[in-house]
């Protein structure tokens, strides 16, 4: 048990690591500072899934959604609730206010931030265990988060999932909001024992 | 083939993708460059295969690219470069002097050994982005739109209420005559519903208007614009009343309506009718009025007849006291004369001396009696002139022609008057006044049984005019009763026979034959009467 507790810890660590740099990535590209908070991560099951996110899960929300395949296959999904979806949008593209109505621009724009998240986190996994993935291009989804990840669920091995939730500020503009990272992972066990090995490494 | 022969492996059939498409190799040298792109850059792919993307597109020499793509030739994820936040990624100028917008997809693709090149995919989304904008535009226009008409509405629902609840009967009529709205006011009025007055017709309210009379009225309207009139209208009950109409004549949007305003003027009505009444009352007031001025100057002449002969009976009547006052001294003189002749008669002792002594002294008793009947009789004539009197001789026969009278009382009177003080207008007037005044004293004195009845006369100039006080000590007047003692018929000694003429009589002769004034006011233990007369004007002696 307490080695399965190491081996989260890493995970953490790795998922930290991940977005600390997404958002150095963020400042950098955006020119303006970026603030993602030290993420909250949690391994949990599929029938664990609606108690954790509370009410979002009926929701429509957005998302951006990237497969990878390799030592270990899963599906990474970036969500934005609706309140931060349009607060993001609204702050990198200078709209005063923005409409409901998301259209190809701003999910492009959407689609860049969550492809810039997801790829400093998932980096972060694949440099530290070594191993080479091959990743689908991410592309940009509105729906309930049930019926993602139902859809993402059909043939998968495990009904694991890494849930990372991270709180976003905009300082400049007074924006906040949450990103929510899930991480479908259908050979969780592949996962945890790269981990392993990379704890076996570190030692 | 000759593509195919120009680009090893998997590059060749990248030339037919509709995408613009470009590899780079770990070292940022390009290693396929594909017809698309090379149109929307201008720059041969000859010329820039094998050159490093920076010497063409510095702008991608940025940590903020370089950093994203070094993961990409390590294998890592794709890397996505959006339109909205880099727009123009690889820079390829437009006809219109823009840029195209570009939406760029980064992926790894692997090389012959361990190491990838960076896929570039680019799509481009001008057109998209234009139509996006166009959308957001009109969205937003159509959002204002939206925001405007919910403001119309709201400013037309309001008018429409403002209408229906205006304290004014309003009606929309057609050409035809038919009612194509009418407000609360109107219906109500009329005793209808809306429904009711929607199916007939203007002629049904208003019966002065028929098919033809509606024509000209119309007709008038064209030329004017608008028209105000009174006409009747006709309630579903069959009474009517009468209501005051502007119409307006409007035109709105290429169609020509008339407008009515309906105000109900029944009650306009019934005051015009109480003013036009009113008018000929006034009229033939207007037209009796000389008639009944002079029935009324009759009439008064009538009674200052009566008041003038009540006047010179209630005079006649004081005259003839005085007068028995004077004479009765010199009766009981001749008395005791005529007793002492019948006594020296019965003793013998009469003597023509005596007789004709007896008969002198009687004869000038007589004459004297005579005299002073004459002099009272004298002071009620008539005066016809103005004159310059003595104030100080008219007050000292005054109080003469009283003194036998105030003496059987025992009234005592102190006259305290300016030797040289003179008055002008009617000397007679003016004693007959004082005697009003002296003998309204005396009565008061009497009737109130006053102690060491007094009477302070007193006579001065006080500016232009000359002055005449004469205060009692009887008591004063009663305060309910001092406003009215000079109104004619006004009397406190009705038991007592005052007529209510006297005091009346003095002011008169004071106030209007004299110019000058009388007044009374009470003062401490009694009233005070106060003459004011002209005094003589310089020069006039």
């Amino acid at each position: 048990m307490k080695q399965y507790q190491e081996m989260i810890d890493v995970l953490q660590e790795l998922i930290n690591i991940g977005i600390g740099r997404a958002a150095g990535m963020l400042n950098e590209m955006l020119d303006t500072h970026v603030i993602l908070q030290v993420p909250i991560i949690r391994i949990l099951s599929r029938h664990d899934l609606e108690g954790e996110v509370g009410g979002i899960s009926g929701n429509t929300l957005a998302a951006v959604q990237m497969g990878f395949k390799g030592s270990f296959s899963g599906n990474a999904l970036l969500l934005f609730p609706p309140d931060s979806a349009k607060n993001l949008v609204s702050v990198l593209t200078g709209e005063d206010s923005v409409e409901d109505d998301m259209d190809a621009i701003r999910t492009g724009t959407l689609t860049e931030i969550g492809n810039i998240v997801i790829n400093g986190v998932m980096g972060s996994i694949s440099n530290a265990i070594e191993k080479q993935l091959s990743y689908s291009v991410p592309y940009y989804l509105e729906d309930s988060l049930l019926n993602m990840l139902h859809q993402n669920g059909e043939g998968a091995c495990t009904d694991t999932i890494i849930l990372a939730r991270t709180h976003f500020i905009i300082e400049k503009h007074f924006i906040y909001g949450d990103i929510i990272l899930f991480f479908e992972v259908g050979s969780f066990e592949a996962l945890m024992e790269c981990v392993e090995l990379l704890i076996e490494k570190t030692r | 083939m000759a593509t195919e022969s120009k680009y090893p492996g998997n590059f060749a059939m990248l030339e037919y993708i509709p995408l613009g498409v470009f590899v780079l190799r770990k070292d940022f040298v390009l290693l396929f460059w594909n017809s698309l792109i090379e149109e929307w850059t201008g720059i041969k792919r000859d010329k820039i295969i094998g050159t490093k993307i920076f010497d063409h597109f510095p702008n991608l020499n940025s940590p903020k690219y370089i950093n994203r793509l070094i993961t990409v030739f390590s294998g890592g994820p794709p890397v996505i470069f959006s339109s909205q936040l880099h727009k123009h990624l690889i820079l390829s100028p437009l006809p219109n002097n823009r840029f195209r917008i570009q939406h760029t997809t980064v992926t790894a693709l692997q090389s012959a050994g361990e190491d990838f090149h960076a896929l570039f995919t680019i799509q481009d989304v001008t057109d998209m982005t234009q139509r996006i904008h166009s959308y957001r535009k009109l969205h937003d226009h159509a959002l204002l739109e939206i925001e405007e008409r919910k403001r119309m509405s709201e400013k037309l629902q309001l008018t429409q209420f403002c209408v229906d609840k205006a304290s004014i009967g309003i009606f929309r009529i057609s050409e035809a005559g038919e009612i194509k709205f009418a407000n609360d006011l109107a219906c109500r009025s009329l005793g209808y519903t809306p429904e009711e007055l929607y199916s007939i017709t203007i002629f049904e309210i208003d019966p002065s208007f028929n098919v033809e009379r509606f024509h000209d009225h119309r007709r008038t309207l064209r030329c004017d614009g608008f028209r105000t009139f009174e006409t009747i209208h006709r309630r579903k009950d069959g009474s009517t009343f009468p209501v005051e109409i502007t119409v307006n004549y409007l035109e709105y949007r290429d169609k020509w309506f008339t407008v009515s305003f309906a105000k109900d003027i029944s009650e306009r009505k019934m005051a015009e009718e109480q003013l036009r009444q009113k008018k000929w009352q006034l009229e033939e007031l207007n037209r009796t009025l000389r008639q009944r001025v002079k029935t009324e100057v009759a009439k008064n002449r009538e009674k200052d007849i009566i008041l003038i002969q009540q006047n010179r009976q209630a005079a006649l009547g004081e005259t003839l006291e005085h007068i028995i006052h004077q004479w009765k001294q010199p009766l009981t003189t001749i008395g005791i004369l005529i007793q002492y002749l019948e006594s020296y008669y019965s003793d013998g002792l009469l003597t023509d001396d005596f007789v004709r002594e007896t008969v002198d002294k009687t004869m000038d008793l007589l004459k004297h009696m005579t005299q002073t009947a004459e002099v009272f009789m004298d002071y009620y004539k008539p005066e016809k002139e103005k004159r310059v009197f003595q104030i100080k001789k008219s007050l000292e026969e005054a109080i003469s022609f009283v003194e036998p009278a105030f003496r059987q009382q025992y009234i005592t009177v102190e006259l305290d008057a300016d030797q040289e003080l003179a008055g002008h207008g009617f000397p007679k007037e003016f004693v007959q006044a004082l005697l009003i005044i002296l003998n309204n004293a005396r009565d008061a004195f009497k009737e109130r049984h006053t102690e060491k009845p007094y009477l302070a006369i007193k006579a001065f100039a006080e500016g232009k005019r000359a002055v005449v006080t004469v205060t009692d000590n009887a008591g004063g007047i009663a305060e309910r009763a001092i406003g009215k003692v000079f109104d004619l018929y006004f009397t406190t000694k009705l038991t007592t026979g005052g007529t209510g003429i006297g005091l009346h009589m003095a002011k008169s002769i004071i106030e209007k034959h004299m110019k000058g004034s009388l007044s009374v006011t009470n003062v401490d233990g009694g009233a005070r009467f106060r003459i004011e007369i002209c005094a003589p004007r310089h020069g006039s002696g």
